[in-house]
């Protein structure tokens, strides 16, 4: 036998994989710790381990992978810049927020009562689950080749597909995890098959030499058909027309809490290791004109098809999965916008430009706006699902919007936090929604797509339609009256539920914030972070 | 010319033979003893068949039943999930090994390799060490 060459890892290398591993740590540290717990005892301990996995994370991130360029480490598996650093604060942020808002589910609602529910979320395995998923995500971000991709990938699928099912009491819950899992496993498929093809037309797996590498001389036509499958699998995760039938289903399945993670988390993780490959394809010369192209036509599709499915839902869940369908479209725009940088032949410039440094710019510009969005969508949706978690009473959550009816007069705050959401996730301005869909449609407007996000614009008015109509019921209709006229039970205030309350105080700060003042450090990091990406 | 070469041919298959040999005597022996156990029983043994006796081995369930739909128990799910958890970690733990003993790799990534083995095996002690607690090893 050959001596193996000798592996190129240096130990103090190792630091830039605690943001990646902390959270999985922290994760098993929360199993271990829930089994010494009584069923009947409060789990807030459980919470407190997640949040500081949560934060030792995030701080590590900062202190570590902060740089204006991309570094690789570990042999080339990872490579990390401000970009991850800017990806990886909204998917924190999921965990954390999450973390605290599923802290008091289950709490038996009579004081006296010592029990909590026993399919209740506030025990070992959602804590653990929810980290492990955070530890892929993670992964995710920074991964730099095709392998690490794909094993981060699972990771994070994995946990979610069982956070998706974890109440089992519920035949919904089942039938949203069993509908997820079975096409994500064939959205992975997909996925694998267009590694595969990249592999064989760029023969290497890392990023930086699929970058290197010249596709588009020989192997124009195993590289492109490898990057549309690739996208394939990443559009599914993220929930795009045509492959978001899994959505709607799996968000109202799941408990409010874990379609608040879901929807956030993985969004996050899913576009930002999405854009890497995506520029590295590019750069090694996959991406044919048709591939922007398709993007266009899959944003387009899932604007429309997001906003007109929200337009009819009355369960809160349901509706924010449409909502986050659509979500999803704008941000594909972004993803059209770094597309065309790559793409020649594209005349539509409205600015006229030619240049490859003015395209660049145009690309950096849409991916620091996707990550602002990204950023301002966590905020606002885990408001609005952090409320609709500090109103479920004896596991009984929202499920029609009417039971939201005449919120302000019974709890102010909560319906204040619950319109600061809604307006953000409808884009209107002092909100951090309105600064993050000016930011990708000028990226878009700057690429030339003018036509699509026309058609964003169109559609943003429609989602003004059922955002406001929860904001209407909340404020205009009497308590315990629903949307037509029937009787609603009226959720009392509960002052023992300080958890979910915190969080969607820290929901509503950061959406106001982001969107009327959001503070250099924050912008800083984004512009440095989408800087490194080309 | 074509003589040296043809010999060269034959003393190759002659050591490859050699080579195999004790693998043959292995056969051998393990047909022997096998056919002479099977035989002994066949002759020896008693031999009263019923209906249970008669029917194929299932590890336990029903074995013939009727249509497919039939409901078993579901630990029976949980007991392949922890087998296969436990089968993966000596399928990677055998390369492992195999890589660890080669010659020319130096210490100082030996023990980078040592605590990421033990990380991994670490972690699955952590999972044994819940499902024992959780009570999965235990069929009722």
């Amino acid at each position: 036998m050959e001596a193996l060459d000798p592996i190129q890892i240096a130990s103090k290398d190792f630091k830039y994989l605690l943001p990646v591993m902390l959270p999985a740590l922290f994760g098993l540290v929360a199993l271990v710790a829930d089994l010494f717990s009584k069923s009947e005892r409060s789990r807030l301990p459980l919470c407190m381990i997640s949040l500081s996995g949560v934060c030792l994370a995030g701080f590590s991130a900062i202190a570590f992978w902060s740089g204006a360029e991309f570094s690789e480490h570990l042999a080339g598996t990872l490579s990390t810049s401000a970009f991850s650093t800017a990806a990886a604060m909204p998917v924190l942020l999921a965990t954390f927020l999450i973390s605290l808002a599923a802290a008091h589910h289950g709490m038996p609602t009579d004081p006296k009562a010592t029990g909590w529910l026993p399919h209740s979320l506030s025990h070992g395995e959602f804590y653990g689950l929810l980290l492990f998923a955070t530890s892929g995500m993670m992964g995710l971000i920074v991964a730099n080749d095709l392998v690490t991709f794909f094993v981060a990938l699972e990771v994070m699928s994995i946990a979610v597909y069982a956070l998706t099912g974890l109440d089992r009491a519920r035949s919904r819950a089942a039938e949203g995890a069993m509908k997820y899992f079975v096409l994500g496993a064939f959205s992975s498929g997909f996925l694998l098959y267009g590694m595969a093809m990249i592999y064989g037309a760029a023969h290497s797996v890392h990023f930086s030499e699929i970058a290197a590498a010249n596709m588009s001389a020989g192997q124009s036509s195993l590289a492109l058909v490898g990057a549309v499958l690739f996208l394939i699998g990443v559009l599914f995760k993220v929930g795009a027309v045509p492959f978001h039938a899994w959505a709607p289903d799996a968000y109202e399945g799941a408990t409010t809490a874990v379609t608040g993670f879901m929807s956030v988390g993985v969004k996050v993780a899913a576009f930002a290791g999405g854009l890497r490959v995506l520029v590295a394809l590019g750069a090694g010369g996959a991406l044919n004109p048709a591939v922007g192209w398709l993007l266009w036509l899959v944003a387009a599709l899932t604007v429309i098809l997001g906003n007109a499915g929200a337009l009819t839902q009355r369960n809160p869940r349901r509706l924010l999965a449409y909502s986050g369908i659509a979500h999803t479209g704008y941000l594909v725009i972004g993803l059209v916008a770094v597309s065309r940088v790559f793409d020649t032949s594209h005349s539509g410039y409205v600015t006229n430009v030619g240049a490859s440094a003015q395209l660049v710019g145009v690309g950096v510009d849409a991916v620091g706006g996707v990550l602002f969005y990204l950023l301002g969508y966590a905020a606002a949706n885990l408001g609005a699902i952090a409320v609709l978690c500090h109103l479920e009473r004896d596991g009984e959550e929202v499920d029609d919007i009417s039971q939201l009816a005449g919120l302000a007069k019974t709890q102010p705050k909560s319906a204040f936090a619950m319109t600061v959401a809604m307006v953000s996730l409808a884009g209107i301005p002092c909100t951090a929604g309105f600064i993050g869909k000016l930011w990708v449609f000028r990226a878009g407007v700057a690429a030339g797509d003018v036509t699509l996000v026309v058609i964003a614009l169109l559609m943003s008015v429609l989602s003004l339609f059922y955002y406001l109509r929860i904001v209407v019921v909340m404020w205009m209709h009497e308590p315990g009256r629903g949307l037509d006229g029937e009787e609603q039970q009226v959720v009392a205030l509960d002052h023992r539920r300080w958890a979910s309350g915190l969080a969607v105080g820290i929901a509503t700060a950061l959406t106001l914030v982001f969107g009327m003042y959001p503070t250099s450090g924050i912008l800083n990091l984004i512009k440095a972070g989408a800087g490194s990406v080309f | 010319m074509s003589t040296a070469l043809s010999g060269g041919i034959c003393a190759l298959h002659l050591g490859t033979f050699t080579a195999y040999l004790p693998l043959v005597f292995m056969a051998l022996i393990g047909i022997t003893i096998g056919g002479a156990v099977l035989a002994l029983s066949k002759f020896l043994g008693p031999r009263r068949p019923d209906e249970t006796k008669s029917l194929p081995y299932e590890c336990g369930m029903e074995p013939i039943q009727q249509g497919a739909r039939e409901r078993y128990s579901i630990h029976f799910y949980l007991v392949a999930i922890l087998f296969i958890l436990f089968d993966l970690e000596t399928v990677f733990l055998f390369p492992w090994a195999a890589s660890f003993r080669q010659p020319g790799i130096d210490a100082t990534v030996k023990l980078v390799l040592l605590v990421e083995v033990l990380l991994f095996v670490g972690v699955l002690g952590v999972g044994l060490y819940y499902v024992w607690k959780r009570k999965g090893l235990e069929w009722d």
